[in-house]
């Protein structure tokens, strides 16, 4: 690619609506919807010229600060949602070929073990006939959440911002909301680590760090990151754009290159919700695996062979 | 004779032999010594960005290619310039961050030596250091300004674009085919609404969605950029306009339900109600058994 | 007086049982403490290791601890309700097995909780339970449920042991050493059996066993709609509540008739556990074994005949030999079949062949537990696909097999203690004549 189209293809790349500069040079202006917020300064520092010809340092505001609170809440006030949002992602099943980058970034940014896969790519089919597609499941952060029903001591709970959360400080590990979820996205510390510590106070059920052995533990959609203007970990990180955030209050939802209008979305693609019929009421929709770019297969490729025996159910049953 | 003649023509013919090889395998001794001194080459990226509020920014990225990826280079020592007719005129020495990135900020008020035609020219030099051969890049940009206005009529809302560049005692000249991005500020990203070129008046007239949800008052902010202009750099305006619909970011009640803190009222009656049936009778029953005491007969 | 010699001759069968104590009769008890010593160590090991250490994983978040809890906790309710069945009907037959099924009860009561105890994982959040309380859940309403019947339970058991005090405070025998007469007198809380307080505390006794009976079947149905208000299949089902409260009650009536086999080894009381009880309690079996096919039948038959694939992927989960096809063949041919053959059939019918199916019909049920448990977690709406094999089937660890033995062990322990303390046959119910139930309606004066 020489420089010409490289420049080209980048330029489409910032049209497409990401941001000019946002998390570089950001935070000259970063108005939020609130006025008066605190923009919190990142530690480094950048050169600047001033009118005079001197050069002086300034610190480099790199934080993005959306919302009133950049940072993560703890306790009680982390029962209340952020202001005048509702999180809502869409995933794209014609763009995902199971590269597993999202469960890795996501275990990266929550400590997570490798068995812990907080959303998990499955390999599904729809009937005999048509091809197996890749269905990467995070929690669904339900509307009518099955689990927050059962939980005898309210340590996980329902948001204005759409997210469900778990406040392991609260959790007393009797995992019925484990049982209780359908879409079996909920998981549990087995063990005991080093890295989990009891009752830290920078403990926050939207970072779910430090975690806590002996707890549930699931997806939480990345408060702490939207907060900061951040896509969560998954959806920053798909090499594909499969996955799309945002909020549906603004109805506009991006996967870090391209920026949506949500209701448009939804209603010219088909967007659909896993097993709407159970009335849980998803926050996630999935657009329909049509005019994929690439074969299922692709999928299989770099895949360890526990991992291959895992997707057993559905390669016994195609032939191609 | 002829046989020492003989034996010196072998000597010689193997000197000879000899003398060849050593000639041959110099060069290749020589350019193993000089290979492992071989610098790498860096290449350098050198982009002008101005914001809305006039200030100016010069950023230099390093890397250099290795096998099918870029690797970044920190700690590089890069050498900031303006090139004038009059000569150079050094603005910064700044170290590449673990990026690979050098930002120098220029305050909006600083005077930058635009020529006549409101070019000038910048350039970053990267004096090389064991490793990495020294890279220089330059650029020529246009100063120019990008400028909008909202108007609506019965029907329709547009934005009214104006790209112009400044010319004698104050006019604005205008800029025809720059292709302009507007966008509308998100929480997470920027949405798209214009992607077009100005025309030879250096203008620009888009419609405007009317149904964009705005912050709590309906503000929306609107972003109307050039990206990445090989004459221009990046220029952006912003500006906040109130044609968003409002969102509500008041704290709502939750109702009472079966997933949130506060149970359903029936349900809390019901439990209570049987609760205190059962243990009611409970205690009747105790009371009748801690009768028996004071109905035993005195020993 | 003609009552009194009578009740001298019962109590002077009793006395020796209470008061010798046997070389075998201490052995049992330092094997039952070593096993209970090996299960609190087990405990231990969970409790420093985190649940690692059992068989559970992300799927299979339930496993041994919640079968035994249910299979326990059915024991109890069942014992608190053919007790008060029995003495509110005034079963004249069934008067010498009240205290058996009371403490079957009692012990029950106080094994159960320990395994849900077992499955949370953070127990030092344990009051959270109290303190955090959501009226919505359904454990919210089994810990209320649990807490108030094992209240409940334990003071019926002392009533019912309040008449048999005193008369052990005001019999005379040097047998009893001053210790134990110093015991009775406190615990009979100056009874002496005078119209007024018989009056009290039969109507005590008649209040308690009315409101026991509500309690446990109420009780024992919030656990049954644990799992029946549960989305997942296999659990959604509506048969569950009445389902779980026929198995209790089956499983109390074949370990009544265990403990009385047990306790008939002792040459003192074959003159009150007869073959008669045995032959009641036979048909009994019979009848559950009867109910018990049918409601199995009923549940499988209704998921079987419609094409729902969550279901039958599950029904073949159960029926596949690779599968669970040996459990479910077993828990079908020992709890619903074998009863039949061996009750039924007069030829072989026996004292020893009715305990030995009793037996057998109590692993059959334990195996029923497991298949109602484990398998529909095997089996999600979303199908498991996960690459460590581990978290695909379940099998339980040496932990929870352990704990599982002590549970059994812990039971066993607190019959033989309760027995020394006080008649295990409840010498003032036999003596006395019942009282009439008052029917209240006009006319009649009772």
């Amino acid at each position: 690619m020489n420089s010409k189209e490289k420049d080209k293809s980048r330029r489409n790349f910032l049209r497409k609506g990401f941001a000019i500069g946002a998390g570089t040079i950001a935070g000259m202006g970063a108005l939020s919807t609130f006025a008066g917020n605190e923009e919190k300064k990142s530690g480094e520092k950048v050169k600047l010229l001033t009118a005079d010809g001197k050069l002086v340092e300034v610190d480099k505001t790199d934080i993005d600060c959306k919302t009133a609170d950049c940072l993560p809440t703890h306790g009680k006030a982390a029962r209340k949602g952020i202001p005048g949002r509702k999180f809502v992602m869409v995933i794209d099943l014609s763009k995902c070929a199971n590269a597993r980058k999202c469960i890795d970034a996501c275990q990266h940014g929550h400590d997570l073990l490798p068995s812990q896969e907080w959303i998990p790519v499955h390999l599904m089919k729809n009937n005999s006939i048509s091809d197996p597609y890749w269905f990467p499941k995070p929690c669904y952060h339900c509307d009518n959440p099955p689990c927050v029903k059962v939980c005898p001591v309210g340590a996980t709970f329902k948001r204005t911002d759409n997210a469900v959360l778990i406040d392991s400080d609260r959790c007393i590990g009797c995992k019925f909301c484990i049982s209780a979820c359908p879409y079996s996205a909920r998981r549990f510390n087995w063990e005991n680590r080093d890295s989990y510590s009891d009752n830290d106070s920078d403990y926050s059920p939207e970072t779910s760090l430090p975690g806590q052995h002996g707890v549930a533990s699931k997806c939480d959609f990345c408060p702490d990151r939207s907060r900061e203007g951040k896509l969560p970990y998954c959806a920053k990180s798909c090499p594909m754009g499969a996955i799309y955030f945002g909020d549906s209050n603004e109805d506009a939802i991006t996967n870090g290159e391209e920026t949506l209008r949500l209701r448009e979305t939804l209603e010219t693609k088909a967007g659909y919700r896993f097993m709407e019929n159970l009335g849980t009421d998803p926050n996630v929709y999935y657009l329909p695996p049509v005019d994929r770019m690439f074969p299922y297969k692709r999928g299989l490729k770099n895949l360890s062979e526990e991992q291959l025996k895992a997707y057993e159910n559905i390669l016994s049953k195609t032939d191609k | 004779m002829k046989k020492y003649i003989n034996i010196l023509g072998e000597f010689i013919s193997k000197g000879v032999i000899l003398i060849v090889i050593a000639l041959l395998t110099m060069p290749l001794i020589i350019k193993a010594d000089s290979q492992e001194k071989k610098k790498i080459k860096y290449r350098m990226s050198l982009t002008y960005n101005k914001f809305f509020d006039g200030s100016k920014s010069l950023t230099v990225g390093m890397r250099y290619r290795k096998e099918t990826s870029f690797v970044n280079i920190s700690n590089a020592l890069i050498g900031f310039y303006l090139i004038t007719d009059k000569g150079e005129i050094k603005l910064a020495d700044i170290k590449t961050n673990e990026n690979g990135k050098a930002l120098l900020r220029i305050a909006a008020d600083y005077k930058l030596p635009w020529d006549a035609d409101n070019y000038c020219t910048f350039a970053a030099r990267f004096d090389g250091n064991e490793e990495g051969k020294a890279t220089d890049e330059e650029i020529l940009i246009k100063d120019i300004d990008i400028d909008f206005n909202f108007t609506e009529d019965s029907e329709e809302k547009y934005i009214n674009v104006s790209i112009t560049e400044s010319g004698d005692s104050g006019a604005r000249i205008p800029i025809y085919d720059a292709l302009v991005n507007g966008y509308v500020e998100r929480m997470f990203s920027l949405l798209p609404i214009i992607e077009d070129f100005s025309d030879e008046d250096g203008k620009l007239i888009s419609e405007f969605p009317n149904d964009l949800p705005g912050d709590s008052l309906g503000n929306l902010i609107v972003i109307v950029s050039i990206i990445e202009s090989d004459e221009y750099g990046t220029v952006e305006m912003k500006k906040t306009i109130d044609w968003g619909i409002p969102v509500d970011f008041s704290e709502t009640e939750t109702p009472r339900a079966l997933w949130t803190d506060e149970a359903p009222v029936w349900m809390a009656i019901t439990v209570l109600i049987i609760l205190l049936g059962a243990w009611l009778n409970f205690a009747l029953a105790i009371y009748k058994v801690s009768k028996i005491k004071g109905l035993s007969k005195s020993a | 007086m003609e009552t009194n010699k009578k009740s001298t001759t019962i109590l002077a069968d009793f006395v020796p049982f209470l008061v010798t104590f046997k070389k075998s009769w201490y052995l049992s008890i330092i094997v039952l403490s070593i096993i209970i010593l090996f299960g609190f160590y087990a405990f231990i090991v969970q409790l420093v290791d985190g649940h690692i250490v059992t068989g559970m994983r992300d799927n299979v978040v339930w496993g041994v601890y919640i079968i035994n809890f249910i299979f326990f906790l059915g024991l109890s309710y069942a014992g608190a309700l053919i007790s008060c069945i029995f003495h509110l009907g005034r079963v004249s037959w069934g008067k010498p097995l009240i205290r058996m099924l009371e403490i079957m009860a009692v012990a029950s009561l106080i094994v159960g909780p320990i395994y849900i105890i077992l499955c949370i994982g953070r127990v030092d959040r344990l009051f959270n339970l109290f303190i955090h309380a959501r009226i919505q859940s359904p454990i919210t309403w089994d810990v209320i449920a649990i807490f108030t019947d094992m209240v409940f339970c334990i003071a019926y058991l002392y009533m019912t042991h309040i008449k048999d005090f005193s008369k052990l405070r005001d019999w005379e025998d040097e047998r009893i050493k001053p210790w134990r007469r110093k015991l009775y007198t406190v615990l009979s809380i100056g009874y002496q059996d005078t119209p007024q307080q018989k009056k009290q505390l039969n109507s005590a006794l008649d209040i308690m066993a009315a409101i026991i009976i509500p309690t446990s079947i109420i009780a024992y149905s919030l656990l049954a709609w644990l799992f029946g208000m549960n989305l997942r299949p296999g659990w959604h089902s509506s048969i569950l509540a009445p389902y779980f409260v026929l198995t209790a009650v089956y499983s109390g009536v074949c370990l009544l008739i265990i403990v009385m086999w047990v306790y008939r080894k002792s040459r003192y009381l074959k003159n009150y556990i007869t073959n008669q009880h045995f032959n009641y309690l036979g048909f009994v079996m019979v009848m559950f074994a009867l109910f018990y096919g049918y409601f199995t039948f009923s549940d499988y038959i209704t998921e079987w005949y419609n094409s729902v694939k969550v279901n039958t992927s599950l029904l073949d989960k159960l029926f596949s030999f690779e599968g669970y096809a040996w459990m479910f063949i077993i828990s079908i041919v020992t709890a619903a079949i074998l009863p039949l053959i061996v009750i039924a059939v007069p030829r072989f019918r026996s004292i020893n062949s009715i305990t030995i199916t009793a037996f057998f019909v109590l692993i059959g049920l334990w195996f029923r537990r497991y298949l109602l448990i484990v398998p529909p977690l095997e089996t999600p709406y979303i199908p498991i696909q996960n690459s460590n094999l581990e978290w695909v089937n379940y099998s339980a660890t040496w932990v929870e097999w352990t704990l599982t033995a002590a549970g059994i062990a812990f039971i066993i322990l607190v019959y033989m203690l309760m027995s020394k303390l006080a008649p295990i046959i409840p010498i003032s119910e036999i003596e006395e004549r019942s009282k009439k139930i008052r029917v209240f309606y006009k006319g009649t004066k009772e």
